[in-house]
């Protein structure tokens, strides 16, 4: 209980493996952008090619590798934004694995501790530190969410229009543009919902800490 | 946007999406395997892996309140 209840608020060498924590989460990030900025760009070939593939197999080869490419990338997408949180907010996110990773292991009695203090609703520096840590990691889930939505429905517009310029003849591109937009609308309303789930959890965050703490969230 | 010119990139077409396809699982594996190794590097390679954190946080945590 020293650590949560009494210390500065410092959280002693405990800060020490959120920066590694931090690093290791800038560095996926980098690489899973990466990864996503060539998924985008391989998307845009397939689904060309698609529409111009002149046999069937093949046009249907392409289709499924545009459907699992599609899916990497939504994939990459959160990879992206949950490694740029964890980068941002390491503490919170890095106290949330520990207490995966560790059941009934050495470390477990740390995390009950700070469960603990946190259930007491002692006002303790540690304490200070670890609650107010937990609501700026949803705010910034927040931001970056509004901005990955913005993107998302930008994108959908940008597909849409597209597909009214694409002539009438080219069914299958039209198609493509209108899966696509449609796609990436549905995608924007998911990201609503995880928007509207971490703004309500940063203004309202003692029970889902308790709950993040046992290892539920 | 309206269709290219197949005849033109005909050849060229499918050696830019295989380069792209192969370009996505370097990434993919670099994603995966890279990160934790790198960044334990970065940080005096005091991380050997994942299952080694929460051994290595208690020692620091303990070392902390005085008990290491």
């Amino acid at each position: 209980m020293q650590l949560w209840a009494t210390g500065d608020g410092r959280l002693g060498e405990l800060s020490a493996t959120a920066d590694f924590w931090a690093r290791f989460h800038v560095v996926k990030a980098a690489l899973s952008t990466g990864l996503l900025v060539v998924l985008c760009v391989l998307l845009a070939g397939v689904w060309r090619a698609s529409t111009d593939a002149a046999s069937r197999g093949r046009r249907w080869g392409l289709a499924l590798l545009g459907l699992g490419a599609s899916g990497l990338a939504m994939v990459s997408l959160l990879v992206v934004v949950a490694n740029l949180q964890g980068a941002v907010v390491p503490l919170s996110s890095v106290l949330g694995v520990l207490s995966f990773a560790d059941p009934g292991g050495p470390l477990e009695p740390v995390v009950e501790q700070a469960r603990q203090v946190v259930a007491s609703g002692a006002s303790t520096p540690a304490a200070e530190v670890l609650r107010a840590d937990f609501v700026r990691y949803h705010a910034v889930m927040a931001v970056l969410g509004t901005a990955v939505t913005l993107v998302l429905i930008g994108g959908a517009v940008v597909l849409w229009h597209r597909r009214t310029r694409t002539a009438r003849a080219q069914r299958s591109w039209r198609r493509v543009h209108a899966a696509g937009g449609t796609g990436l609308l549905l995608l924007a309303g998911a990201f609503a919902l995880v928007i509207a789930a971490n703004i309500s959890t940063a203004l309202h965050p003692s029970a889902p800490l308790l709950g993040f703490l046992a290892g539920g969230a | 946007m309206t269709a290219g010119a197949p005849a033109a990139t005909g050849s060229a077409r499918p050696r830019h999406l295989a380069a792209l396809t192969a370009a996505t699982a370097l990434l993919a594996t670099l994603v995966a395997l890279v990160p934790f190794p790198l960044a334990s590097a970065l940080s005096g390679g005091r991380y050997e892996d994942l299952a080694a954190l929460p051994r290595r946080c208690h020692q620091r945590v303990r070392a902390a309140l005085g008990h290491g």
